[in-house]
């Protein structure tokens, strides 16, 4: 029990450290007094709506510019050192890659590569060991499910949906993606689809249900078979 | 022979151990309980919403017939196509056997698509049609029928005491097999199907027989029936082999590990590829399709490691060109691309006659460290590839920028062929890339009709540019 607790902060650990890093804080450029541009202006929108900036948002790092971030900074238990650092952007709520030049809401950058690492875990739990092709076909399905009627339209819906995966179902889905799923999630997320539209796939030296056998099959690869 | 004052102590602890384990056993119990008991909660929630929310949209089709403006019937639309989405969310949650439910899920998820196609029509000035009419009247229909059924099964849920998820009772039967739960997905189709209230039944029966629906958007019955538009000659697995030598890069270095048919609707030999030197075995490392119909590369993935990299995303996107010039897919442009470790994905767009032809579309993969074709997709151009011929827009491109929002800056304009909504048809359409404060949109605007079809942004990142 305690080594099972145990293994499961390490988990959290590992998580913790890994998440962050993999969504990558370094999008924004590191300001100090005299910066300029959009992204002086991005913090200067966010410090304002939380209050602690009052001047202008005019995209220029000035005195009360400076003064805000250093409010900021002590408020949130960061460095009082003036300098928007990876740091500060993340305590800003900058975290995902932001558009060059993009205005105050969210890249969608982000949110990809949120998609991208349910899919890259799936993967992981459902497809360990199989050729590349079979990952990357395992991904395809996903996501030929979330643009199929007769499925749920969002990624999470599709992974989540009950029953539907074997890796939800034993809880083998949470675990660290292989770094092998993570290209495949990525080149399934930019279309390549080895299934060639399946919608369906199963391994056939398991007991499943005899509905599925009747789905027109497309392809096998490695231990599995795929179908529409 | 032992005595009391050994088998006082050993009774002693076994009392103990037995008091906790039964303690145990009933605090697990309590909280199996506590579980089955919110997981109740939310599936009875999913499946009472589902009811509400298909009665909402039978009533708001009846309100779309009757009303007499096309804004009043957009503006039922709108909610039909909400309350069909949040139908579909729940509906998905419920742990229903797919030979049940997948077509009651297409039947929601095409009233939603449905409304909001129709939305789109008269957006752009399009009024319902009688054909359109006469299919809003039966979906009413189709959606009363259901709201019926979804009350006869509530009231087969109160009458019988169903539960999704019955706590798990202490019975020979849970100890010998575990306990049988609706849905699950490796158990025999008909023990669920026996769990669940009759009613079902009647609801996936009813949906199987329903027509095919066809319109213009992306869950239409007639996306996924879609054949290519043109292809050659059959192809025998000998010649697709020396095409392959043809076709994929590097092939001096590759041997084939097996061959696969593939089915579907882009039938193609798969062939299997490792590279010379490894050990034999079925270990593959690169997959690459060619088509049965034509002997094209349908599909490449080389699942290579990469080394640090020495080509930048511009010389990236001469190099993908270039090598669809060799293999026979000239003509292509590059519209979008992202380099994201070590691998740049670039996608290029037939030019015909000085327009960009979004539907034909070809994506290709580069390993920025040599600069070697890594992975080609070319369904969408071998699905979507017709003769075409030359443009003939009704409207100037000056008309059509005047109706262009007035804040954008346009920054250039050009004619091209984009997918229409369900991704089967072809729309020409003027592109202007225009500018907003920081951001920059891709307006479409139809060359025929005049009416704002699309809006992408484009955004940019440290990796390249994409549109959303």
């Amino acid at each position: 029990m305690i080594r099972r607790v145990a293994l499961g902060l390490l988990l959290l650990v590992v998580l913790a450290v890994a998440l962050p890093s993999s969504v990558g804080a370094q999008g924004q450029p590191t300001l100090r007094w005299g910066s300029r541009g959009t992204s002086v202006r991005l913090a200067q929108r966010k410090l304002q709506a939380w209050g602690y900036y009052k001047a202008s948002v005019d995209g220029v790092y000035g005195r009360r510019m400076y003064a805000a971030v250093i409010l900021f900074q002590r408020r949130n238990g960061l460095r009082a050192d003036g300098v928007v650092g990876p740091a500060t952007w993340r305590a800003l709520g900058y975290t995902g890659r932001a558009a060059r030049g993009g205005g105050g809401r969210p890249a969608r950058g982000a949110a990809r590569s949120d998609d991208v690492d349910l899919l890259a875990r799936v993967i992981s739990a459902e497809a360990r060991g199989e050729p590349y092709e079979g990952q990357v076909a395992v991904g395809a399905v996903l996501l030929n499910r979330v643009r199929d009627s007769r499925f749920p339209n969002t990624v999470a819906g599709v992974v989540y949906q009950t029953h539907a995966f074997e890796s939800v179902s034993n809880g083998s889905i949470y675990g660290p993606p292989a770094a092998s799923a993570r290209r495949a999630a990525r080149d399934a997320m930019n279309g390549w689809d080895p299934a060639g539209g399946a919608v369906f796939f199963w391994n056939p030296s398991k007991p499943v249900s005899r509905w599925i056998w009747s789905r027109p099959i497309i392809k096998r690869i490695g231990n599995h078979v795929f179908a529409r | 022979m032992r005595t009391k004052a050994f088998w006082i102590p050993v009774g002693l602890l076994a009392a103990v151990a037995l008091a906790v384990w039964g303690v145990w056993t009933w605090r697990l119990g309590t909280a199996n309980r506590d579980l089955s008991l919110s997981l109740e909660a939310e599936r009875q929630r999913n499946f009472a919403d589902i009811a509400y929310h298909v009665e909402q949209i039978q009533s708001l089709m009846g309100k779309g017939l009757v009303t007499g403006t096309p804004q009043g019937n957009m503006r039922y639309m709108s909610e039909v196509h909400q309350h069909a989405q949040a139908a579909v969310a729940n509906f998905m949650e419920l742990p229903l056997p797919s030979e049940l439910s997948s077509a009651t899920g297409k039947f929601l998820q095409q009233t939603g698509d449905f409304a909001n196609s129709l939305m789109r029509a008269e957006s752009t000035g399009r009024e319902m049609d009688a054909a359109t009419r006469a299919e809003l009247a039966r979906l009413q229909q189709e959606s009363q029928n259901l709201s019926a059924q979804l009350q006869t099964i509530t009231a087969q849920y109160n009458q019988g005491g169903f539960r999704w998820n019955p706590p798990v009772q202490l019975t020979w039967a849970t100890l010998w097999r575990g306990a049988q739960l609706p849905g699950k997905p490796n158990a025999e189709p008909q023990a669920p199907k026996s769990i669940l209230p009759g009613g079902w039944n009647q609801v996936g029966t009813a949906m199987e027989k329903l027509p095919v629906m066809v319109y213009d958007g992306p869950f239409s019955d007639h996306v996924g029936q879609r054949t290519p538009a043109t292809l050659g000659p059959l192809v025998e697995r000998p010649e697709a082999e020396r095409r392959l030598s043809q076709t994929v890069p590097n092939m001096g270095n590759l041997r084939i590990n097996g061959v696969t048919d593939v089915a579907g609707p882009l039938p193609a030999y798969s062939f299997q590829l490792a590279p010379n030197g490894t050990p034999a075995g079925p270990g593959y490392t690169a997959t690459a399709e060619i088509t049965k119909h034509g002997g094209r590369l349908l599909q490449l993935l080389n699942s290579r490691t990469i080394g640090n990299p020495t080509v930048d995303l511009a010389r990236a996107r001469t190099l993908g060109q270039e090598y669809l010039n060799t293999i026979g897919y000239t003509g292509m442009d590059a519209t979008y691309g992202q380099a994201i470790e070590g691998t740049a994905t670039i996608a290029y767009a037939l030019r015909e006659n000085g327009m960009l032809i979004y539907p034909d579309q070809i994506k290709v993969q580069i390993a920025l460290d040599t600069g070697e074709v890594i992975g080609v997709d070319a369904r969408q151009y071998l699905m979507a590839h017709h003769n075409r011929t030359a443009p003939q827009p009704r409207i100037s491109p000056q008309e059509a920028e005047e109706r262009v929002n007035p804040d954008l800056q346009v920054q250039r304009a050009q004619l091209t062929m984009i997918p229409n909504q369900s991704g089967t048809g072809e729309i020409l359409a003027y592109e202007f890339l225009t500018n907003f404060g920081d951001d920059t949109y891709l307006v479409y605007i139809n060359a025929e009709t005049g009416g704002e079809e699309q809006v992408l942004q484009q955004v940019e990142t440290d990796g390249g540019t994409f549109a959303l």
